[in-house]
């Protein structure tokens, strides 16, 4: 691209003013020697001084911190749906996991653990066991966890 | 970029290598297993191969995806300030992966980077603890944390100013 496309392409914005000292010198030296640039930048600059004297908008005084609230409330809304997602997955992959460790430890222990008397591989009592484990150590790790002040923690 | 992709890249690369790992080798063990222990060698048929198929593959999912969830574990709690070893082994220990979704229901909020010094922050924080910038906007009466569009401070009552 040529001196004189380059320069062109900034001709509306050296009319609003938008560019830097620098460009304007730029755009204003080249105007000065090429009638076709000239032309164009009187005609961006008479737009520009009629937009500036359009009548501006006034925005309401709380539009900024009603827009802030209002994407706050929707990444908050995403989250929960993400989190809620998240959830369920791991519900279910709880579920398989706890089935296939279950017949995992059926297969390696031929099927016959014995203890106090209960085959402690069968369906009902391996449940009922491993999820009693599950809930207390959970339950023990959300109050340590949940108790735990966040005052005195290091970055 | 989908919000799945951003959070797989939380993984750190060592669980990623161990998840593929455990993806190859998890149902060739399940595959020795079944042929050499539990197949009874005068019923040799066809049969055991889809058996071992569903067994290998749903042992394969099963290790990879706990070991993907504890990496995740591990890389999340690092970005939240949290203690990543010991929620590894919370992860890993409590049975019926309890201990996994008991991290996604107590974690804390991602931390925040202080403007001035880049300090990281506990969400909570009001004013960086290095250097005092203030990290949100703060009620002038009690100096508490404000979220945009209250118009009155939730904890002193004091008026706020338009943003």
């Amino acid at each position: 691209m040529n001196t004189h496309e380059s320069i062109r392409k900034l001709l509306p914005l050296a009319a609003a003013g938008a560019l830097s000292q620098q460009e304007q010198l730029q755009v204003e030296a080249h105007a000065r020697v090429c009638e076709i640039c000239r032309r164009e930048l009187d005609e961006w600059s008479v737009y520009a001084s009629g937009l500036r004297g359009l009548p501006q908008p006034s925005t309401p005084e709380t539009l900024i911190a009603r827009t802030q609230a209002r994407i706050l409330r929707e990444r908050e809304a995403a989250a929960v749906r993400w989190n809620a997602f998240t959830l369920c997955g791991l519900a279910v992959f709880s579920w398989v996991a706890s089935i296939g460790f279950w017949m995992l430890v059926r297969e390696l222990s031929g099927g016959h653990v014995e203890v106090l008397g209960t085959n402690l591989v069968s369906a009902g009592p391996w449940f009922l066991v491993s999820f009693a484990v599950a809930s207390i150590t959970a339950a023990a790790t959300a109050l340590l966890v949940g108790n735990r002040s966040d005052a005195g923690r290091v970055l | 970029m989908s919000r799945f992709s951003e959070e797989m890249k939380i993984i750190p690369r060592p669980a990623q290598i161990a998840a593929i790992l455990a993806a190859l080798l998890v149902p060739f063990a399940v595959l020795v297993f079944v042929i050499f222990v539990r197949l009874n060698p005068s019923h040799r048929g066809l049969g055991w191969i889809p058996f071992a198929a569903i067994a290998g593959l749903s042992a394969m999912l099963v290790v990879s995806v706990y070991i993907l969830l504890v990496g995740y574990i591990v890389g999340d709690a690092r970005r939240r300030g949290m203690r990543p070893l010991l929620w590894a082994l919370l992860a890993i220990f409590i049975p019926n992966a309890i201990g996994i979704i008991l991290y996604f229901i107590l974690r804390d909020p991602l931390l925040q980077h202080c403007t001035k010094c880049g300090a990281a922050a506990q969400a909570s924080f009001t004013f960086c603890a290095v250097c005092g910038e203030a990290l949100s906007k703060t009620c002038p009466g009690c100096r508490g944390t404000v979220q945009p569009g209250w118009s009155h401070c939730a904890r002193c009552g004091a008026s706020l100013p338009a943003a």
